[in-house]
C-alpha cells in the first residue's frame, strides 16, 4: 500500500459513510400517506390534513391511522404485538409503519 | 521469437479470463438490491496486462473485451456505455500506473472505477437527456471507488504469480 492508496481508501470510507448518511437525513418532504393490504393499495390521504381513519381489514381486524402535523401514526389496533402502535410518528417520504399479524403496510410517499 | 509467441498466448488468455468473468457477473448482480452495480472484475485482468505487459496490450485487450462482450453476450445498445466507461477508466489507469511511488494497483483501480462510472454516467445522461440521472451520481462513484479497490486489490494479490510467469522464460 502507497501513500496514495491509503489517501483514496480514507477519501472512500468517508464518502460511502456520507451518501449512506445523505440516504437516511436527506429523505424528501413526503406528501400522501398510502396504505397497502398485502401490497394492494386500500387508500390514500395527503399529509397536510389531519384526519383519522379506521383501516378495515378484509379478515375483519382494524388499525386506526392518525395524521396530524404532517405526520402519520398508528394510534390503535387489535393486533396481538403492537409493534405498529409502538413505531413512531412517520413523516418523511419512504418511512413505512408495518403491522405484520394484519398484513398492513402504511408507506409514505414524495413527489410523484 | 518464443517470447513473442508466449505474449501473444498469455494476452489470448487474459482475453478469454476477462470475458468470462464479465458474463460471471452479467448472470449472477453481486449487489441484487442496486441495479446496475458491479464489481468489474474484468478489470482485474486489465490491471495485470497494464502493470506485466504494457499500456498498449492493455488497450488491445480492453478495446476487443468490451466489443467481444457486447456481440456475443449483451446488445450494441449497451456497447456505448461499457465502451465510455472501459476508454476513460483505462486512460486514467494508463497515466498513473508509472506513479508507483503514489498509487498501487489499489489506488490506480480504485481511480480507474471511478472513471468508469463517471464515463457511463456522462453516456447515460447524453442518451436520456434526463437530469434525475444526476442524482445517481454520488452513489456511483463511491460504488467505483469500492468496487475499484476490490479488483486493483485482486491485481495486488496475483502480483507474485504474474511475476513468476511472465520471467519464468527469461
Amino acid at each position: 500500500m502507497k501513500k496514495g492508496d491509503l489517501i483514496l481508501l480514507v477519501l472512500t470510507a468517508v464518502c460511502t459513510i456520507g451518501v449512506i448518511a445523505g440516504f437516511l437525513w436527506f429523505k424528501k418532504p413526503a406528501i400522501d400517506c398510502v396504505v397497502y393490504e398485502k401490497n394492494e393499495e386500500i387508500g390514500r390521504y395527503p399529509l397536510n390534513t389531519d384526519t383519522t381513519v379506521r383501516i378495515e381489514t378484509s379478515d375483519g381486524h382494524y388499525n386506526i391511522l392518525k395524521i396530524e402535523n404532517g405526520e402519520a401514526s398508528v394510534c390503535e389496533s387489535d393486533c396481538a404485538n403492537q409493534i405498529c402502535v409502538n413505531t413512531k410518528a412517520a413523516n418523511k417520504a419512504g418511512d413505512t409503519i408495518i403491522c405484520l399479524p394484519h398484513k398492513i403496510s402504511v408507506i409514505l410517499e414524495g413527489r410523484r | 521469437m518464443k517470447k513473442t509467441l508466449l505474449r501473444v498466448a498469455y494476452l489470448g488468455m487474459f482475453l478469454a479470463l476477462a470475458m468470462i468473468v464479465s458474463y460471471v457477473e452479467f448472470l449472477i448482480p453481486v449487489f441484487p438490491s442496486i441495479p446496475g452495480i458491479k464489481i468489474g472484475l474484468a478489470n482485474a485482468f486489465v490491471l495485470i496486462i497494464l502493470y506485466h505487459m504494457g499500456a498498449k496490450e492493455a488497450w488491445i485487450v480492453n478495446f476487443l473485451r468490451v466489443i467481444l462482450s457486447a456481440l456475443l453476450f449483451t446488445n450494441f445498445y449497451a456497447l456505448s456505455y461499457s465502451l465510455a466507461g472501459a476508454v476513460l477508466s483505462l486512460l486514467v489507469m494508463t497515466l498513473l500506473y508509472r506513479k508507483e511511488k503514489v498509487f498501487s494497483s489499489v489506488g490506480v483501480g480504485m481511480l480507474g472505477g471511478l472513471a468508469h462510472n463517471t464515463g457511463q454516467l456522462i453516456v447515460a445522461f447524453i442518451i436520456t437527456n434526463a437530469k434525475a440521472i444526476l442524482a445517481y451520481l454520488p452513489v456511483l462513484l463511491v460504488a467505483g471507488l469500492v468496487c475499484g479497490a476490490l479488483t486493483g486489490g485482486l491485481a495486488k494479490l496475483l502480483n507474485p504469480v504474474m511475476k513468476k510467469i511472465m520471467h519464468a522464460n527469461d
